[in-house]
């Protein structure tokens, strides 16, 4: 019962974390992504539509670690363990993002070196979630086991699958569909920018449909049990240690995956989504 | 090298690093508060100034506290995951309490820089008010999971597993009360002597300026209040480590032996093969009467313990000197400013003092670091002490090297940026000399 409230806590944050902190990567992307004669313009819309916030949204990322490692312990080890290349590899980008935008957003001026901390920025925006994705692909490939609280299945299981990888595409998309959608409605006041924004949005998500049945259909041999879900229950024999330990992070994912797949009926739930989320954090930028 | 060596380097590296921007976001928002609480009593533009320029400052460094805390997050899972699978649900709450007392700072951080137009003044100070408050208890509560690393409690051990788990003993352990003290008390010595620093380093080449010498007051305050106190609650952590970890202590002053009026030892070089510290300056029963009041008090030195569970003697008795002499650097310097001050004198008028005050900003971060090695290299050869060795946390991840290199790297470079904006930040405020008239540094 307990474990079952820290991992709908867990699911709480990692949806607030990928909604919020989500489009955070995704303004990043679009940062990089700016061309047309209004890129500076976009670029400013977004260095304004994150500022305030996105120090805020570390905490959901810790929120979702101190969860994990209060409720599930030995599920956090086994994790850290064998996704430590990977989980390595993401906070390097975490730290190098943030690197960038610091130097970017609380330096006055603007040079030829800002405009090579924003392609760090952007690159980083990129790789991040991409990892991020990987991360949680491999969590429900069922590939890394943990037997009398040793990782036996070594660093490399899960993650490098086709699965993995493609949730770390698929979790690039969302973030840039997110981003896109909040910032059409950010943009308001200036309707050539959102006009910008809501082309970006449309075809990130006509984009991310695919994306999300390649992921579909790699879960089938990639994560059987995570394509089980829906239909009957999981096969009992094995993995339920494993299952107990990871199930947090597994709803997580369903309940993310879900999300994303019908974007086309989600895409305005999910401009509310955020945009209730964020707006409150983000009042303040309207004075700045 | 092994791999352990490299895992204890890196959390050593990523801990030093984050320390520096924890102290200071725990300290700059009290002088910004402080600097804003001036202009609502006097309206004196200045102050107004002062509080927007600390806190542009303060959101760098709140920022770069913010990305080398996830790291830190993560790294205690990736570096040590045998630690954090026995120990993860025991320290859970203070970290957890951590984050919403971050996520308080962060949001009103956010409040405090863009709101100067929105709220009204007296809103806008309490939203600084609160940024200063949850930083305090943010610190608070990370050193108390620390502090239960060295005093472990709150939970019964059977068979190697921890049952009967209470995490709220476990955060009220007998270390947290004087742990959390002394770094609460050390990020404001740290801070207030760093900014007074900063600000008596453009006073010397510019006495009038109004903006530095008003800086210079509130910091010089601070600073100056703080460091009693820290030395204080010093002698009352000593006493505490006494209690609980005597092998820490007996590291600390260099102590091989057990002995009644057991002496004082400054500097020296301890050597374990002959359990003596030679060239050591002794002040004959000064540690048994530090300890226990009492100059014929019983002592109890390393000997006592077998050798294995004995921590780097050098290391430890090397910082605590250290840490020690910075303290005791800056009292002086706080006395003499306190002397100053009392005989009506502005402190901006005063060459000598403003340089030694310039020399000595780094002392509180040179104290900070050299404490947190007493504190964890002090700790070993144990990660939660007399239960687990930090042998038995470590990952089994082959080459750690590479993450430690990667890391230093980003944070070396990190480092860079930030000293490099907060010049910009200063060279802009140093504008042009004020006023002279209007206020004198004790203000």
């Amino acid at each position: 019962m307990l474990e079952l409230t820290v991992a709908i806590f867990m699911l709480l944050s990692l949806i607030l974390y990928a909604l919020m902190g989500g489009a955070d990567f995704g303004g990043g992307m679009w940062d990089l992504l700016a061309v047309g004669p209004r890129a500076v313009r976009q670029r400013k819309a977004i260095a304004k539509a994150i500022g305030p916030i996105w120090e805020a949204n570390h905490v959901w990322l810790i929120l979702v670690v101190v969860l994990l490692f209060t409720g599930f312990p030995a599920g956090f080890a086994g994790m850290m363990t064998a996704l430590n290349i990977p989980l390595t590899a993401m906070l390097i980008g975490i730290v190098l993002r943030g690197s960038a935008f610091i130097f970017r957003n609380y330096d006055s001026r603007s040079d030829a070196t800002q405009r090579h901390w924003s392609e760090v920025f952007g690159v980083a925006s990129f790789c991040t979630p991409f990892f991020q994705g990987m991360i949680l692909g491999a969590l429900t490939t069922g590939q890394i086991r943990i037997v009398n609280g040793q990782v036996v299945t070594g660093f490399f299981a899960g993650w490098l699958t086709s699965f993995a990888l493609a949730c770390g595409v698929f979790a690039l998309g969302l973030f840039a569909f997110l981003a896109a959608t909040y910032l059409t409605l950010d943009t308001q006041d200036q309707p050539d920018l959102q006009n910008d924004f809501r082309r970006r949005a449309l075809w990130s998500g006509v984009v991310l449909a695919p994306i999300a049945g390649v992921v579909l259909l790699a879960s089938k041999q990639g994560a059987p049990e995570m394509y089980g879900v829906s239909g009957h229950s999981k096969p009992a024999t094995k993995g339920r240690m494993k299952t107990s330990h990871f199930e947090g992070s597994i709803a997580c994912w369903a309940a993310w995956a879900a999300h994303g797949r019908n974007e086309r009926t989600q895409c305005e739930l999910a401009a509310y989504d955020i945009n209730f989320g964020g707006q409150w954090l983000v009042q303040p930028a309207d004075c700045a | 090298m092994s791999d352990f060596f490299f895992a204890r380097s890196q959390m050593a590296m990523s801990l030093a690093f984050h320390i520096i921007f924890a102290a200071l976001g725990i300290g700059m928002p009290l002088l910004m508060a402080i600097a804003e609480g001036m202009y609502l009593r006097t309206s004196k533009p200045v102050y107004l100034d002062l509080s927007k320029r600390w806190s542009r400052g303060t959101a760098i460094l709140f920022a770069v506290g913010a990305l080398s805390g996830t790291v830190l997050s993560f790294e205690l899972g990736l570096l040590w995951p045998g630690f954090m699978e026995k120990a993860g649900a025991i320290i859970g709450m203070p970290f957890s309490l951590e984050g919403f007392a971050f996520f308080t700072e962060a949001i009103f951080i956010g409040v405090y820089l863009y709101g100067w137009n929105r709220l009204s003044p007296l809103m806008h100070w309490l939203s600084g008010l609160i940024v200063a408050v949850s930083g305090i208890f943010s610190g608070i509560f990370v050193v108390t999971a620390n502090a239960w690393m060295n005093a472990p409690a709150g939970f019964k051990m059977v068979d190697g597993q921890f049952t009967e788990i209470d995490p709220i003993a476990a955060m009220l352990n007998p270390a947290s009360l004087h742990e959390v003290l002394h770094m609460t008390l050390a990020a404001f010595v740290a801070t207030g002597f760093a900014v007074a620093a900063v600000h008596a380093f453009f006073l010397r080449r510019d006495r009038n300026n109004l903006f530095h010498r008003s800086a210079l007051g509130i910091a010089l305050v601070v600073a100056c209040v703080s460091i009693p106190l820290q030395i204080l609650s010093g002698d009352y952590s000593a006493r505490v480590v006494g209690r609980l970890q005597p092998a820490k202590l007996a590291a600390m002053e260099a102590d091989y032996r057990t002995q009644t009026g057991a002496p004082l030892l400054i500097g020296g070089i301890p050597n374990d093969q002959t359990r003596t510290t030679d060239y050591a300056v002794g002040i004959p029963r000064g540690l048994s009467l530090l300890l226990a009041d009492n100059p014929g008090a019983r002592v109890v030195g390393l000997e006592e313990f077998p050798q294995t569970n004995w921590p780097n003697v050098r290391i430890v008795h090397w910082s605590f000197d250290l840490m020690v002499s910075a303290g005791m650097a800056m009292l002086a310097l706080a006395v003499w400013s306190g002397w100053i001050w009392w005989r009506s004198r502005p402190l901006a008028g005063h060459p000598r003092l403003l340089c030694a005050l310039v020399a000595a900003g780094p002392l509180g971060f040179v104290a900070i670091e050299t404490g947190w090695i007493v504190t964890e290299v002090g700790r070993q050869p144990w990660i939660i002490y007399g239960v687990m060795r930090t042998e038995n946390a470590v990952t089994p991840m082959p080459g750690i090297v590479a993450p430690f290199v990667v890391f230093t790297a980003l944070y070396i470079f990190l480092a860079f940026i930030v000293v490099f904006l907060l010049r910009r930040q200063l060279i802009e405020t140093a504008g042009p000399a004020s006023e002279i008239s209007a206020i004198s540094t004790h203000a």
